[in-house]
């Protein structure tokens, strides 16, 4: 079996879709349980790696081991649930090759093994993220688009600077050969590309200071829509950063830095969210915060902070899928999307449904957010890191602010606002939020599998 | 005097002074122009110039394409290195689907709103 599979079926299905526009929702979920069960199949296979077509440097090389293999399992199986939201609604052919794009490009970011093949994947996931963007077809969702062109541009920009500066001055593409050699390149030359890089990742990543576009970019989206933003495009953006970090052995100051930076983006975002009346804007400034979380843990080269910033990710990605799919259900019976809204719909389940949400990302036991930040902030005061810790838990009472004041919001509020949710959706919120649970009161399985894949993320790559 | 120029440093040093002079007129454009056509076009002429840098950098006189065709079935010494050609051809591919999505976006904001201006973008803002 091949992991170009897991690329080309996806571009496969979305070329033949005239042959099946009629049958295109079952043959989306075939699809979508077909990559589910590949998927499957490379857990006892790993790490696989592979060269397509040519020899280097000419090839496209892939490469799928425990902690990439977290990213595609997580990206995968978030799309299987989009795919069973949907299937009662009517086609949509565009969102089905849209979609099928995005979900090649954000697996390419995280499979590839070469740099060159990262731009690419990078353009597609940007491409696919832009009409994404614009998919609302109104002012609004057209100034997003082309916004995020503007930004995307920029980061393409920097990010092809610095390829064409890596092949120039070492002459190899694929990851494993950059790492190796690039401390042999000049101290500035180093310096030159660590910056383009960051520039160009960071962007993408969503970190302060390069993250400022990012709830305009939420707010003119489909709420759906971002739901995947939240869940796959930054995660694998945030993958992909710290995958080359490890890869060109940074000076342990520069760590420090991206972990102060980190904990800069979290403040500054929930900072942000408190002053904001718009869920979605609120949503998307509280995924920044949980990014700079991640972005600070994934900095500190101590495999068990690492590992609470894996299942910190898995776990925020589902209740931010949780959250924004619940919010589109708001949306759809209100008609709006500010918090006042939030105070008049009347469905105890949805109201559960974002309890669980708001709470797992607070990090509140006996939810799978709670295991994720004790494992953080236990790793940090392991290590002596207690500014950290105290940064962490003193912007974590902002989160908590802006999140009870939104819940509180519906005490004297009359409920006038009927939601009714097809009880196959309630099953599938219902899942989620029982993962999110499950996860919380026994976290053993998928906490040794992220500090395994912690261990895989420190090591930088295998040869290829 | 002009076979100087021939030599691989010379050359590859006006090509590079060309790249960055292409550059700084594509920022200048990014950061000063209000229209949104020009600020897609100004992000057309930096790509521009990071591909001619690249290639550039990569030319030796007297030497080859790197096609392998009519009758040649090897890369040779007398080519040029083929990675960068490839990566250049892919990414005008890219350059160019980016620009044009990027031109219809521009097209279809102007027709709801009824400008093309950056400063008059205020759709989206908590204020919205």
């Amino acid at each position: 079996m091949s992991l170009l599979l897991l690329i080309a079926l996806p571009l496969i299905a979305s070329f033949l879709m005239p042959f099946y526009r009629r049958f295109l929702r079952p043959v989306t979920l075939g699809l979508d349980l077909g990559l589910v069960g590949l998927v499957y199949a490379f857990y006892g296979q790993l790490p696989v790696q592979e060269m397509v077509s040519f020899s280097s440097p000419l090839s496209i090389a892939f490469r799928l081991d425990t902690a990439s293999y977290f990213f595609v399992a997580l990206f995968v199986g978030i799309r299987l649930f989009d795919s069973m939201y949907r299937l009662r609604e009517a086609a949509d052919p565009s969102y089905f090759i849209v979609g099928n794009l995005f979900l090649v490009g954000v697996l390419g970011l995280v499979l590839s093994a070469d740099i060159f093949n990262l731009y690419i994947f990078f353009e597609i996931a940007s491409i696919s993220a832009y009409i994404f963007t614009a998919m609302k077809q109104d002012q609004q969702g057209y100034a997003g688009a082309i916004t995020y062109m503007i930004v995307g541009g920029i980061a393409s920009i920097f990010l092809l600077l610095a390829i064409m500066l890596i092949y120039l001055h070492l002459g190899y593409l694929t990851l494993s050969a950059i790492g190796a050699g690039f401390h042999t390149l000049d101290a500035s030359m180093q310096r030159l590309i660590l910056i383009l890089l960051f520039v160009g990742f960071g962007i993408k990543a969503e970190i302060f200071p390069l993250n400022l576009w990012v709830a305009d970019i939420y707010q003119a989206a489909p709420i759906r829509v971002d739901a995947l933003f939240s869940s796959m495009l930054s995660k694998a953006y945030l993958f992909l950063f710290f995958h080359l970090v490890y890869l060109l052995h940074p000076d342990p100051a520069s760590l420090r830095f991206l972990t102060v930076i980190g904990l800069v983006s979290f403040a500054v975002a929930e900072l942000s969210a408190l002053r904001s009346r718009n869920l979605k804007r609120i949503f998307a400034y509280s995924t920044l915060g949980q990014l700079g979380v991640a972005f600070a843990a994934l900095a500190s080269t101590d495999p068990m902070i690492i590992a609470g910033a894996l299942f910190l990710i898995g776990a925020h990605s589902v209740a931010k899928v949780l959250l924004f799919f619940g919010l589109d259900a708001l949306e759809e019976a209100s008609g709006s999307v500010q918090v006042e809204a939030f105070a008049t719909f009347r469905s105890p389940f949805l109201l559960t449904v974002f309890a669980i949400g708001f709470l797992s990302i607070l990090g509140i036991p006996p939810l799978a957010g709670f295991i994720a930040k004790l494992t953080i902030l236990e790793g940090f005061a392991a290590t002596g890191y207690f500014w950290v810790v105290g940064s962490i838990l003193f912007v974590s009472l902002i989160e908590a602010t802006y999140f009870f004041r939104i819940l509180s919001k519906r005490a004297h509020a009359e409920k006038t606002v009927e939601i009714s949710l097809s009880s196959g959706r309630m099953i599938l919120l219902g899942l989620l939020a029982a993962g999110l649970i499950i996860l919380g009161i026994f976290p053993g399985e998928a906490m040794a599998f992220c500090t395994h894949a912690a261990q895989i993320f420190l090591s930088g790559v295998p040869h290829v | 005097m002009l076979e100087t120029l021939n030599q691989p440093a010379y050359l590859h040093f006006v090509i590079t002074v060309g790249a960055f002079v292409l550059f700084a007129i594509g920022l200048i454009g990014v950061l000063s122009k209000k229209n949104l056509f020009k600020i897609f076009l100004s992000f057309s002429i930096i790509e521009s110039s990071l591909f001619l840098f690249f290639i550039g950098n990569h030319y030796e006189v007297g030497k080859r394409a790197p096609i392998v065709a009519d009758g040649v079935t090897t890369f040779d010494h007398q080519m040029v290195d083929p990675v960068p050609q490839a990566m250049i051809l892919t990414t005008i591919v890219i350059g160019i689907a980016v620009l044009a999505l990027g031109l219809s976006y521009v097209v279809c904001y102007y027709r709801l709103s009824g400008h093309t201006r950056i400063d008059k973008m205020d759709e989206l803002g908590d204020a919205s």
